[in-house]
Formats: structure tokens, sequence, C-alpha cells
């Protein structure tokens, strides 16, 4: 009996070791081998230069708890958003994620950033703009754009460019949920990126949940910004609602978060909008939509109380 | 030539000297008695069923150039010579084909065997070789015997214009001969110093720079077959080998391929050229063919070997100064140099076009500040050393005025605002309706009118957030009242 519960402790090892999972420890006896070793055995001879803790932390303590201390620099990574207007607020919350790594790894931060797009985003997308990029805090030179002619090459790219290596993260950004991208793929793709210890972030455009082997995944939705210290009417620190769908290692969360470009960390912001911040720029009270109706655009104008007629 | 064995001979005719002249005709046996020259009229008076075919100049001189390129086998330098002719620079490639004899012989035998008739000869002087080709009886003149070889030839040989040639039959000369002893300075009087110039070239008194079809290669390898090569794994061992074998050569000037090129002459006569880049100095066998290899698979659909290829040849087209970096023992293979590799390898695969980074411009039209260029040349222009010189400072990011998004166009929305020059109150963009609740702006971007003319308009940009909290960047087009009365919204990107 003993015996057989060995070889099933050793087997469900071996799986998870297969799979990448870094919860292996967890089992039996055989968990000395912690978790981000079993993942370091494919590199064989780099284990000098990687750091044991070589995660990707948000800043934010009940996330980063979640992640057991932040998201791993050698797995794929799904970033999604629901609409296409929603593109920009999930691509923020990506550039502000990979400054973080800049934060974290001093030494290495000025490895290159590999941006593959498949062409369908491209219509509703345009193109990442320089300056925006700056004052994120990313430099612009760091950034390779790949734009192949269809998703079958991009894929080859993300491939390659993943399991090149040595850069400091891979950003493959798609539209929907294309039938080729299925998980035979993500799951090599993230095969890849274990191999070659580079973070790859599939940005998924308008596009729903798929079940995918990505380590990950985060809705980004943005929401109104927090006041502006200076400007009372100004656009503050950019907020989004951040929803973690799928966590392979721990539990899932939603979390109103704001990017504190001068610390370079997000901030939990749960606080709403100060009252004088609800309403419009021109202070105009707006009726409450009835329910069980389709949306209307919401009224213009004032209310006035008239004065009883009778 | 001709397909068809009970079709009549084929003629090619031009108009010439205000008649239809034939220029070229078919070896046939029906077409005996005529020969180009005649007017079309006698020759059909001789043979009424032959067949005319209008020159066409421009598809002669693309099947000349076509020739031009099968005969880089032979030579790297070879350039064009009227639209009827080659001149092949062979100096220093005669004994790679067994001598100047066997070397003619076969240049002879392949070109004819493709359908072609020609003359050629083999001479020290390109005029000379030229006069021997056309009008002479020997192919090949011994080293220093072109003269002797001239000496009889008719004055059209010397490559000057048929006026000229008239001149000098009606005063007696008929062969090259006649000119060679006259004294110069009255011949250059009367007919010009032009029949000395040629006269002088085609004897070797003066040089005659001949400009080769394409810039002469830093370094060649190549590999010949005696049976055609057809299958992808064979042809790719044979990308390896030459590249193995110009590793050596490039060592020796302390060079690294930069751009390389790979010409396929398929045993029909057709050549295929493939080039490779690559973004630094390369001096690495398995990754020049690594390139090559991705370079075969991107065209996998579109090619084929068909009847094989009888030679394959590797230039390296650009080469720079290769620096030899030495290593640390426990290097850490995460510099940038390593990525131009993946680089490299991506540009070969998907085309550089498609490979890209920013390029940044000194203007503050928003979508004319940056512009991409491809990978591949941008980082011999900026090395790596400059890309990581200065970390970007933590703090810089704190002020955010442009967009992290910009539209490859601007987006008309349907808008409603202040008059004249308030922020938008509520829009209409990709059919959605938008309520501002915060603005920042506005941020007056002038047209450049050097560019875009005198009627170009102003641009007032405004930070726009909604109640949703999609954060957008918006212009009014033009100035209320004195551009235009009726200016319009536009989104132009999004922010984070």
């Amino acid at each position: 009996m003993q015996h057989q519960k060995q070889t099933l402790a050793a087997l469900k090892c071996a799986v998870s070791k297969l799979e990448g999972r870094p919860d292996c420890a967890s089992i039996g006896q055989f968990g000395s081998v912690s978790g981000h070793m079993s993942t370091r055995v494919f590199k064989s001879g780099s284990q000098i230069e990687t750091s044991f803790n070589e995660n990707l932390t948000l800043g934010i303590a009940d996330v980063d708890d979640r992640l057991s201390g932040g998201l791993a620099l050698d797995a794929l990574h799904e970033i999604r958003c629901d609409h296409s207007r929603d593109v920009g607020a999930a691509m923020a919350f990506l550039c502000a994620l990979m400054t973080r790594e800049n934060t974290n790894e001093n030494a290495c931060g000025m490895r290159r950033i590999i941006w593959i797009s498949d062409p369908a985003t491209r219509p509703d997308c345009g193109q990442i703009c320089p300056d925006g990029l700056k004052q994120l805090g990313l430099d612009p030179q760091r950034f390779v754009f790949v734009r192949p002619h269809d998703l079958r090459s991009a894929i080859w790219a993300a491939g390659e460019a993943v399991r090149h290596g040595g850069l400091a993260g891979v950003v493959f950004h798609v539209k929907g949920n294309p039938k080729i991208l299925d998980l035979a793929v993500s799951r090599k793709l993230m095969l890849r990126a274990q191999r070659g210890g580079t973070p790859l972030f599939l940005l998924r455009q308008a596009g729903g949940e798929e079940a995918s082997s990505a380590a990950t995944r985060w809705r980004v939705h943005p929401a109104p910004s927090l006041q502006d210290e200076i400007c009372h009417r100004g656009i503050g620190q950019m907020r989004h609602r951040l929803t973690l769908e799928r966590n392979r290692i721990g539990r899932t969360g939603t979390w109103p978060v704001c990017w504190n470009p001068s610390k370079g960390l997000f901030e939990y912001a749960a606080r709403a909008a100060s009252p004088q911040n609800t309403k419009t720029a021109h202070h105009r009270t707006t009726l409450a939509s009835s329910p069980n109706r389709p949306d209307r655009p919401p009224e213009v104008g004032q209310v006035v109380a008239f004065e009883r007629a009778s | 030539m001709n397909a068809r064995p009970e079709a009549p001979p084929i003629v090619i005719v031009d108009t010439l000297k205000n008649a239809l002249r034939i220029v070229a005709c078919e070896d046939h046996p029906e077409l005996r008695g005529i020969q180009p020259g005649q007017s079309l009229s006698d020759a059909r008076a001789i043979n009424p069923h032959i067949e005319c075919v209008q020159r066409d100049h421009v598809r002669q001189s693309k099947a000349l150039e076509r020739i031009a390129r099968w005969c880089e086998r032979y030579t790297p330098l070879v350039s064009m010579s009227g639209e009827d002719g080659l001149f092949l620079d062979v100096t220093g490639c005669v004994h790679l084909f067994g001598g100047e004899a066997a070397m003619i012989e076969e240049i002879k035998k392949r070109i004819t065997a493709q359908g072609f008739h020609i003359g050629c000869a083999m001479a020290d002087t390109p005029g000379a070789a030229w006069a021997l080709a056309r009008f002479g009886s020997a192919i090949i003149s011994p080293v220093e015997a072109h003269k002797q070889a001239l000496l009889p030839l008719p004055l059209s040989a010397l490559r000057i214009s048929e006026d000229d040639v008239r001149e000098l039959n009606r005063v007696g000369f008929k062969t090259i001969g006649c000119l060679v002893d006259l004294p110069r300075a009255p011949l250059a009087a009367r007919f010009g110093a032009r029949i000395l110039q040629r006269l002088d070239q085609a004897l070797g008194h003066e040089d005659e720079v001949l400009s080769p079809l394409r810039p002469v290669a830093e370094l060649v390898s190549e590999k010949r077959f005696a049976e055609p090569v057809v299958e992808e794994d064979e042809i790719k061992l044979v990308i390896r080998l030459l590249c193995e074998n110009a590793i050596p050569g490039l060592e020796r000037r302390g060079l690294g391929m930069r751009a390389c090129e790979l010409n396929l002459f398929r045993t029909n006569g057709e050549v295929e050229t493939l080039c490779v880049e690559a973004s630094s100095p390369l001096r690495d066998e398995k990754r020049m063919a690594a390139l090559f290899d991705e370079r075969l698979t991107s065209l996998h659909d579109e090619w084929e070997a068909g009847f094989g290829f009888d030679l394959m040849r590797l230039s390296i087209v650009r080469a720079d100064q290769f620096i030899q970096d030495q290593h640390d023992l426990v290097a850490t293979s995460q510099n940038d140099g390593d990525s131009s590799y993946l680089i490299d390898r991506l540009s070969a695969r998907l085309g550089a076009n498609q490979v890209q980074v920013f390029d940044v411009a000194d203007t503050h039209i928003p979508e004319r500040r940056f512009s991409f260029s491809n990978a591949i040349h941008a980082q011999a222009a900026q090395p790596a050393l400059q890309l990581t010189s200065q970390p970007l400072a933590r703090g810089e990011g704190q002020v955010i005025t442009r967009p992290l998004v910009l539209f490859e166009r601007p987006e008309r929305v349907d808008a409603i605002a202040e008059v004249p020059e308030g922020p938008p109150i509520r829009f209409r963009w990709r059919k959605a309706h938008y309520e501002v609740v915060r603005v920042e702006g506005p941020e007056r971007i002038a047209c450049e009118w050097w560019k875009d003319g005198r009627m170009a308009q102003t641009r007032d940009y405004f930070r726009v957030e909604d109640k949703q909290g999609y954060r957008l960047w918006l212009f009014r087009h033009g100035l209320y009242d004195r551009e235009t009365n009726n200016p319009h919204w536009y989104v132009h990107g999004m922010f984070g």
C-alpha cells in the first residue's frame, strides 16, 4: 500500500513537473524540489544568473499574496478586455506591469520588449504612441514591433521570441478568440515561455473567456480616474477595475487599482470618486434610467421643479 | 524556337529607314535568300508565306537582361552593350572553366541550347571583342594579337555611327587597317574625335570602363553540380556548406556579414535570388544558414525547384567590421546583442518590413511625430549602446499628455461642444455615446504650413474622460470663425 502511494505521488510530481506547476512541492515526500527549481530544470547551466525570487509584483499586497509573490516571469499570462474600446486600458495595465519589471531587476532593465500583433487588431487599435509609452515610464527604444501578415506567422513569431530568451517580455496582441489559437497552442507557448524564462503576455482585445494554459488571466476594465491634486476638473491617476479571472496557484478576485506613476506601483483605489466628481463637468443632473428597458441615452438638461398650477 | 513544325517561318520586322525591314529571322529552310536588313516586301516576294512579328524593344531588353543575369555564373562583371550585346569581363575566371577555348565553347553551347543564336569572341579589349563577335572569323584572339585580327574588319566594327562609316567609306577607307596608320590630327579634325577614341579603345591604347549590372560582392562562394539539385534538404545542406566556405574569407578580412545573397541558377536558364540581412555583423555559419532556412520556409508555397539547380552561389553583398568581444565565463546571454539574432530571424521569415522599431521625428503633429523603420537596418544606425545609455528616471511619467494608442487616422465623432472654443460635452464615437465628466485642455497644435499649405487647420486637443472611465484624446479641427464655421471633432487616441 505504502509502495503504491509512493508511486502515485511520484507520478503526480512528474505530471506537475511536466505541466510546470510550481506547487509540486506540496506533494508528499518528493516535494523537496521547489517549484522554481522545477521550472529551471530546462535551462541547464543558466541557474547562476537567475535569482530565485524573480516575480513580477504589482505592489498591492493583497494581489501579490494571491499570486504567491507576484506574476511568474517565465509563464504565459493572458490579459483581456471585453470590448475593443477597452484595449487602451488593457495596454496601459500591461505597460505599467512591464515598468514594474524594470524596477524589480535593475541590472537587466533595458532588455528588449517584442510586441507581436495580429493584423486583425490593427483597424480598431491603431498604433502605440512612443510619447505615451515614455510618459508611462517605458523607453520606446526598447520596443520591437512585429506585424506578420497572418495569425499563423504571428503565433510562430511569438513562440520563437519567447523561446529565444533574454528579453524583458513578449506581448502577443490578438483580437477576439481566433480558432487556431487553441489550447494546444497556448500550452506550447506556455512551455516555451518556461524554457526561455521570458514572460509572454497574451493581450486579447475584445475577447471572451477561453480555456487556455495561461498561468493567470486578467480582465481589465477602465474606471473613472481619481481626482487630480492640482486641477480639480482634470484627469487624475488612471484607474482600472482589475479582475483576476484565472489563477493556477491561488484564488481569484477583483480589485479597483490605480497606477501611481511617481512611485511606479499599483495602488488599491477603492474609494469612489468624491461626490462632486460624479457630477458631469457641466453640472447637469441626470435621471435614473428606468429598469427593464433597453438602455437609452441619458436625458439632457436640468430638472426643474415647477410650481403647481393649482 | 518555333514549336509548330508545319507553321510558316517567323521573321521579326521593324521600321528602319522608312520601310518595314527584317531585323531577325529564323533559321529555317524556307527562308533561304531572306536576310536581316531586307525590306519586308522583298522578303514577301521571295516567300509569301512568312509570318512577321513586330519587334518589341522592351521585351527584347528584358530578355537580354535575363541572359545577363544568367551569365553571372561565369563572372560577376557582366555589363550590357547596346541593346543586343553583353560584355563579360572574365579576367581571372577563365581557369575555372578549363581555359579560354573551353569557356567560350561552353557559353556558346549553353546559350544555343536555350534557343538563341549568338556570336561571341574573346579578346584583350572590349572593343576588339565586340568587333570580332560580329565581323570576325576567329573566336579567340591570342594575347596581344587582337590588332592583327582587327585590321581586315570593316569600319562598322568600330562601334561608330552609320553616318561616320558612310563618310569614311566615301573617301576610300573601307577597313580598320586603313585608319590605323593615318595621321591622327587631320582625321580628328575632319571626322570627329569619337572615331579616334573608338579606334584607340579597340586597339587598347585607351581604357574602356565597363559598368557591371550589379555591384561586385565582397565575397563569393559557389558550388556547381553535375546533376541538378532538387530536394529542399539538399539545398539547405548546400547553403550550409557555402556559408562555411565564406567564413574563413570573412575572418581574414575582419568582416562580418550584413547582407547576403543566394543565387540559384536553374537548369533552364532562370536565376532565383534570395536575400537575407543581419542587423549586426554576423560570422557564424549556423546562424547564416538558419536565416536562409527561414527565408526558404517563408517562400515554401510560392516557390518550387522545378527541374533543379545546377549552380548555387552565395555572395556577401555587404559586410561590416566585425568586433570580436570577449565573453565572460559566467556571461549572461541576456544582453542586447543577442536579441539581434532574433530580429534577423523574424525579418528573414516575415520580411524586413514586418519587424520594426520606433523612429522619432522632430515635429508636434502627433501622427508625424513617430514612424517605424525596419529593425534590421535601425540597429546599425543607432548601436545597442545608445539604447542602454540611460534608463528613464522614475517620475518622468507623472504628467500624461499623450495617449498610449494613436489611431492611424483620426476617427470622426459627432460631438456637442461649447462654442467657440470649449471642450466637448458629449459625443458619439463608434456608435456609442460618451458623456464627458472630466476634461483637460485645450492643447493647441498648429499645422505645419510649410507642408500642409495655407488652408490647413489648427487642432485643439482635449484629454477627455467619460462617465464610465474611458479616457480619450479628442480634437477640434479648425478654429471657430477664423478657419472654419463648422469645425469637426475627431478622436485621435486612447489613454490607459
